[in-house]
């Protein structure tokens, strides 16, 4: 499926890596446009290690404009600590569409935040927010472009806003994560 | 549920001395002492003690799961903390008033326990605490620049009607 991965830290470097091994078409949308271009003139890759060997994974687009990283995914994932929340969910909010599912690991009750900040600035659509309770990577960058992964995380409880939603929500982010995802009721 | 507002705190306030002193210290590793696992159980004990207030069943995934050898798997899986220190890559400067454990985890994490505990009627000894020391190192008061129910505009709220909008979203 197509998946939208929001920063360059750690946590996204260890997302888009993993999502684009596993299949799945990653658009990466980063803040800092410098960054954007090197990673553009590098091919787009992230060289990720981890206890079986390096692979290089290929991502389909990286952008600076969260628009076009967003448009079209089913998922779209903000592994980002929780003060660069409200900033992302300001960015966001104009660019999603029904349907779609955005998934904060680690939430610290981002996903509410991030559901009220789409509804004030006016996007009514159907849109689920789900967080769980760790960020599902022990990940560190080792380069600009280079992540070593630690260990995946293997048991993820999430819960979604709004609870209602629950069940697409928790369909589509377990595609991303086969197996890990263990529903735990609402946002709280 | 978050884990990270319950093994960074005490890891970081409770080995800020070596964190400044020296060069490298590994919070996971040589900051992981008997003392501060015991703190770390007994903050865990207040978030569970929140949940169970508010209704949430088991699982509660306490941390102590994340240390254990036996019984139920924490979120990372059987031997995760061992291949975390071993990858070396935790062994990493932590500026204190400067790092996402603390204001992430510490402040943000803990003042939103806070809030919600307050809701609950759960009192929070170690929840407070932490985020008392953690004000002072940083000379930021995290009440006020934190993360609570209030700050989100969901003050208003009482138990029920929370509940009813985590389940039916924003109208």
């Amino acid at each position: 499926m197509r998946i939208a991965v929001l920063c360059g830290g750690n946590g996204s470097f260890a997302a888009a890596g993993d999502f684009a091994l596993a299949g799945h078409q990653v658009r990466m949308w980063r803040r800092d446009r410098d960054a954007v271009a090197d990673h553009c003139a590098a091919g787009s890759t992230i060289q990720l290690k981890d206890f079986r060997g390096q692979h290089t994974a290929s991502l389909e687009q990286v952008t600076g404009e969260i628009g076009a990283a967003v448009a079209g995914a089913e998922l779209v994932l903000c592994p980002t600590p929780a003060f660069a929340q409200a900033d992302i969910a300001e960015r966001l909010a104009p660019h999603l569409a029904e349907g779609q599912v955005v998934f904060v690991p680690p939430g610290t009750f981002g996903s509410v935040l991030l559901g009220r900040t789409v509804w004030q600035s006016g996007n009514h659509a159907r849109l689920a927010f789900a967080e769980t309770s760790t960020l599902p990577w022990l990940a560190r960058k080792h380069g600009p472009h280079e992540v070593q992964i630690s260990a995946r995380g293997k048991h993820l409880p999430t819960g979604v806003f709004p609870l209602a939603l629950a069940d697409h929500a928790l369909e589509v982010i377990g595609r991303a994560f086969p197996g890990a995802i263990e529903p735990c009721g609402d946002a709280l | 549920m978050n884990a990270g507002p319950i093994i960074h705190p005490p890891l970081i306030v409770m080995n800020a001395g070596p964190l400044e002193h020296f060069e490298k210290w590994d919070i996971h590793n040589e900051g992981t002492q008997p003392a501060i696992r015991r703190v770390t159980d007994a903050l865990d004990r207040e978030r569970v003690a929140i949940r169970e207030a508010l209704g949430y069943a088991a699982p509660h995934f306490p941390l102590a799961d994340h240390y254990a050898a036996t019984g139920p798997e924490w979120m990372y899986g059987r031997g995760s903390h061992e291949k975390l220190t071993k990858s070396g890559d935790w062994c990493e400067r932590i500026v204190l008033g400067q790092h996402r454990y603390m204001l992430e985890d510490t402040r943000m994490g803990l003042s939103f326990l806070a809030s919600v505990a307050r809701l609950a009627g759960v009192s929070t000894p170690l929840v407070d605490a932490f985020l008392a020391i953690g004000s002072a190192i940083t000379g930021q008061d995290f009440a006020k620049t934190g993360r609570t129910l209030a700050s989100l505009g969901l003050g208003g709220l009482d138990r029920v009607g929370l509940q009813a909008l985590l389940r039916e979203g924003f109208r």
